[in-house]
């Protein structure tokens, strides 16, 4: 069991009167030390809520005292290298080392994960992080976000750096309608600062604190190169509260060989994309398309449920008794949920509405179709790889436009100990074939070097020139070619030929990068590379 | 189908559970059998932001919640979620969420306005808010 969550889960459980034998903020006692021996593991709750800071007063999710006791340092590392060891999905590939060497729950942690590759060469393990657990449980209104209302992608975190616009909100903010910031501009400076090129920390300090303002309100100057602009312009957003619009851009394209196309634009999987989802497949459905380009090139996933719903919306009734996604964790636990202590079952794919924007259980739209066109990005991450893999575990079709995806088949129960939330990759998702072994990404087929599993389809760099649900714009063009002649263009299709400018003018970017949405909780500009 | 994880938002269910049973709670009560028609926020006032903010916060406790201004008036149904935090990639932390997010939904009910928290059934009658009968929701 994970002690943290679990233990408190069940003291909120459980009756009035043996409630009344562990109130009071705690034990007073702190853990028993314990000597290392490498491969010897106490249970972690003989380690847990034993803090070096204990926290006082009730935890405002239960309601309750904090369990948190009066510990030392190593009962936070105990606890963490027990936890390890029992819920990590590759516990086995984890060094022991001893916890008594290592002076801070950082430190210690960045340790307990596998040092082993993947097949092209990257960390195997590059989801392993850490949030303040009062940050973690704070709650926000679904589809509210902090921000521009603009959605910047980084082609280059490191000198030269490159930044672009890759796409606008429709609800931006009003006091940024006015900046007319349209896809494919670059930024070039953020409140003076030499985007492309500063190399001193003050300077990367004040581009990330214009990426990633601190509060709604704050105003940050950028001068920006729009598409197809040879002088810069200077434009001042402002940071506010953004309703995101999960799905965009749905419309219908009529091929020339006359099929009827449908294409949505899919950024993220938050509650409210239910009803943006149901919409747009309903609006699609009721055109009778005959095909469907879904476009996840920006979209990094989130509830699950919602890339279940969507995998139906595609598929239909092919979809019905079949799994979406397993979830499988070490091989301590072949049968049983270690955290919810539940046996473990397949998630199907939901043929009705989940409750999350839209009333529960309501039929949902289908467009009943054996082949869908995605297109991906190295963004394409987690809970849209899902819909990927869970398509293809039922022999859908699924023709893969753009380039290669992140590589997450895997999640995590965030657990708290001592103030201090930890994401530990404890499973990982198969598809009803159980296949789920694509940390690499899913790569097109002509993909000169291949770095995931490929996938049928055209390798075809991002096209900033174009707006997104563009018929030219590169992907979708591409996408549009295929399904008329099953053949991909040579690429890099989604690349303009240089305009004949002078020098500083705006070449197109012929790349990409990582979308940046809300632009809070990150650290995204560095001074030099790093691993990743 | 598939059980639910122990996150902060089955704690938050849990606990409320249990209070359920050890104190009365004079301001909510049991959905009724009929929740009535589903509505929103017709005329948003600073008064009803902070009813809506207060009955949240008597919902769910001491859980930080932002709410935008237009809460509710959009559609009747309030989802929160964890405050999306994402990698050093830009990517959501948790890009494979298996919780359900906190749902609420509003319902007029004869001259009343009443908030159903869904995964309780708690009920809030809000006496500072105006509302009306949800708009049938359109295809885009």
């Amino acid at each position: 069991m994970t002690v943290m969550h679990s233990a408190r889960f069940l003291l909120a459980a459980v009756p009035a009167m043996t409630l009344l034998g562990s109130c009071g903020g705690g034990g007073s006692s702190a853990a028993p030390a314990a000597a290392w021996v490498q491969g010897q593991f106490a249970a972690e709750s003989t380690f847990a809520a034993s803090c070096v800071a204990p926290r006082t007063g009730n935890d405002p999710v239960t309601g309750k005292p904090y369990p948190d006791r009066p510990g030392k340092l190593l009962d936070e590392l105990n606890w963490l290298r027990s936890w390890t060891n029992d819920l990590y999905l590759w516990y086995s590939e984890v060094l022991d080392k001893n916890p008594a060497s290592f002076t801070s729950d950082a430190s210690y942690f960045d340790e307990l994960k596998t040092t082993a590759k993947t097949a092209s060469n990257r960390d195997k393990d590059r989801f392993h992080f850490t949030s303040d657990t009062a940050k973690w449980e704070a709650l926000e209104q679904s589809g509210v976000q902090a921000g521009y209302g603009v959605g910047f992608v980084l082609l280059a975190a490191t000198p030269p750096r490159n930044l672009v616009v890759g796409y606008i909100e429709p609800l931006i903010p009003a006091d940024n309608v006015a900046a007319n910031i349209a896809r494919g501009a670059k930024v070039l400076t953020i409140d003076g600062v030499d985007l492309v090129n500063a190399a001193d920390q003050a300077g990367v300090d004040t581009l990330n604190a214009g990426l990633t303002p601190k509060s709604v309100g704050e105003s940050h100057t950028f001068s920006i190169l729009d598409a197809g602009a040879v002088t810069p312009r200077t434009v001042t957003l402002v940071s506010a509260s953004v309703t995101v619009t999960p799905v965009q851009s749905v419309h219908t394209i009529t091929t020339p060989g006359g099929a009827l196309v449908g294409y949505m634009l899919f950024n993220d999987h938050l509650a409210t994309s239910e009803s943006a989802l149901v919409n747009a497949f309903t609006q699609l459905q009721t055109a009778g398309v005959t095909d469907l380009v879904l476009d996840i090139r920006y979209n990094g996933g989130g509830l699950l449920d919602i890339a279940s719903e969507v995998a139906y919306m595609i598929a239909g009734q092919q979809t019905v008794g079949q799994t979406f996604e397993l979830t499988q964790f070490n091989n301590k636990y072949p049968s049983t949920d270690p955290v919810t202590g539940t046996t473990i079952t397949p998630l199907g794919f939901h043929t009705t509405t989940q409750g999350f924007s839209v009333t529960a259980g309501q039929p949902l739209p289908t467009l009943g179709l054996s082949r869908v066109f995605v297109l991906t990005g190295v963004s394409t991450c987690s809970a849209s790889e899902s819909i990927i893999n869970s398509l293809q575990g039922i022999n859908v079709q699924v023709i893969q436009v753009g380039s290669t995806t992140c590589g997450k088949p895997y999640g995590f129960y965030p657990t708290d100990n001592c103030g201090t939330t930890y994401f530990s990759i404890q499973f990982q998702g198969v598809n009803a074939k159980g296949f789920g072994d694509y940390p690499d990404g899913f790569t097109p087929a002509n993909t000169v070097t291949p770095q995931g599993v490929s996938v049928s389809g055209c390798s075809v760099a991002d096209d900033f020139t174009h707006a997104l649900g563009d018929s030219a714009e590169g992907l979708l063009a591409s996408a549009l070619s295929y399904q008329q002649t099953a053949v991909c263009p040579l690429p890099p299709s989604g690349s303009a030929p240089p305009p004949a400018l002078g020098v500083g003018a705006y070449v197109p970017p012929m790349a990409d990068g990582q979308a940046i949405k809300s632009l809070w909780q990150q650290n995204r500009i560095q001074r030099r590379s790093s691993a990743q | 189908m598939r059980p639910g994880p122990v996150t902060t938002a089955h704690r938050i269910a849990v606990a409320i559970l249990a209070a359920l049973g050890l104190q009365s709670l004079p301001a909510c009560a049991v959905l009724a059998d009929s929740p009535g028609t589903p509505a929103v926020i017709a005329d948003a006032t600073a008064e009803s932001r902070v009813e809506l903010a207060r009955v949240i916060h008597e919902a769910l406790g001491d859980v930080p919640v932002t709410l935008a201004d237009d809460a509710l008036t959009g559609g009747s149904l309030l989802s929160l979620e964890h405050a999306l935090r994402r990698d050093p990639m830009g990517r959501p932390l948790n890009g494979r969420e298996l919780t359900h997010p906190e749902t609420f939904e509003l319902f007029k009910r004869g001259p009343r306005c009443v908030l159903v928290q869904s995964r309780t059934g708690r009920e809030w009658t809000l006496h500072h808010v105006q509302c009306v009968a949800a708009p049938v929701q359109a295809p885009q």
